[in-house]
């Protein structure tokens, strides 16, 4: 899985044309660069599996899922298609 | 598909849908998964009324008859959109797959939570209103465009904080977040005429506790920031926060199941700062909060309760 932890501190410059709300807008202090070919959904279970050397683990059991359950609003990707079908 | 079904709206790739996805499994019960974002193209139906809805939810891969699902899980799915944008024609099926599809899929029965109600849970004011109507203690809290407002608000305040409404924002070079974020008068300027700006008293707390609340069992986690940010919003530092299984006191308790009571929701992930004194000030509510990485840090059950709640019928 090449995922991999990301530290970003910068934060959105002040100006006066943005909203004073979005000068406290920063990158994620941690955060996961997800290669897409790297997770796959099965139709047939229902469920995301990510690669693990030459295995595929149920997205659960995978170190992933823990980034993808925190509580902040992570980038959504919606595109995940089982490739067994393609 | 024929035996009782709880239906799935959710994304792909969503690790929190899969945890529920494999207890139901795990339990024998059928589930049917989507993403409303699949219809037309890989998600259809065909619905027939008789006194009921009968007829059937299909993709290229399974179905399901309309009248065997039993409940419905609604976690963060994508938006119905059947036209592409300015495609001929686009916008007006976009309108009718919302009050076709949409409304077929809204009259299934038992959502943990039904969407409508969510949608008006997640108003932050809505929030503070039912909380304190329910006798929950909650912070000072001001919403508005006045720089002057805001300023003799904050002025006013031992300490204050920013709060936005919505976390996320897309900037060219990537996403950012919005935090919990200290702010003093002199810093408020004339920028808060842009949009609403949400200032808030600042809670001097020991700790927050994450209450999640599923059919009304509760399961909180204690939260303690090791860090100045963590402390702050502990979302932004979650390395920095240790977690521990919380009691919840019966007055909060009591308080908390009439607040969702109002608010029509089954499932409510919630904040709480436990200020020194003991007290609990209600912060935030969210009805399609995470919870998976509660349970990984506590083992509270609440994967369990969801898959209860969606397959003991009401």
């Amino acid at each position: 899985m090449d995922s991999r932890a990301v530290i970003d501190d910068r934060t959105t410059q002040d100006s006066a044309e943005l909203p004073f709300g979005l000068r406290f807008a920063r990158t994620p202090r941690s955060s996961v660069r997800l290669d897409l070919d790297q997770v796959r959904y099965d139709e047939r279970s229902q469920r995301a599996f990510a690669a693990d050397g030459d295995r595929w683990l149920p997205l659960i059991d995978h170190r992933l899922a823990q980034t993808l359950q925190t509580s902040g609003e992570s980038p959504r990707e919606d595109e995940i298609f089982d490739k067994s079908f393609t | 598909m024929n035996g009782d079904t709880v239906l799935v709206l959710t994304a792909r790739l969503d690790a929190t849908a899969d945890l529920v996805v494999t207890e139901l499994d795990r339990r024998g019960v059928p589930v049917f998964r989507c993403d409303p974002a699949d219809f037309p193209d890989r998600l259809g139906v065909s619905g027939y009324f008789d006194g009921r809805w009968r007829g059937t939810l299909h993709s290229p891969y399974r179905s399901v008859a309309l009248d065997r699902i039993v409940s419905g899980y609604y976690r963060r799915p994508g938006r119905i959109a059947a036209g592409t944008a300015g495609s001929p024609g686009g916008e007006w099926a976009t309108a009718e797959a919302r009050g076709g599809f949409g409304g077929l899929l809204a009259a299934v029965p038992r959502w943990l939570n039904d969407p409508g109600r969510m949608e008006y849970a997640e108003y932050k004011p809505v929030q503070l209103a039912a909380a304190a109507r329910a006798g929950l203690a909650t912070p000072a809290t001001l919403v508005t465009t006045d720089p002057d407002a805001a300023r003799a608000f904050v002025a006013g305040l031992p300490r204050a904080v920013y709060k936005p409404f919505c976390g996320a924002y897309r900037a060219e070079d990537g996403t950012r977040f919005i935090y919990t974020s200290p702010v003093t008068a002199d810093a408020i300027d004339e920028s808060v005429r842009h949009t609403a700006h949400q200032f808030q008293e600042w809670i001097d707390k020991d700790h927050e506790v994450r209450l999640t609340v599923v059919d009304g069992r509760f399961f909180a986690a204690r939260l303690t920031g090791r860090s100045v940010d963590a402390r702050t919003d502990w979302r932004s530092d979650y390395d920095a926060v240790d977690y521990a299984v919380a009691e919840v006191p019966d007055p909060v308790r009591a308080a908390v199941t009439a607040m969702l009571g109002e608010l029509g929701l089954r499932f409510a992930a919630m904040d709480f700062a436990v200020h020194r004194d003991g007290t609990w000030y209600f912060l935030d509510l969210n009805p399609n909060g995470q919870w998976g990485w509660i349970e990984h840090a506590t083992g509270l059950p609440i994967c369990a309760a969801i898959a209860d709640a969606l397959s003991t019928p009401g």
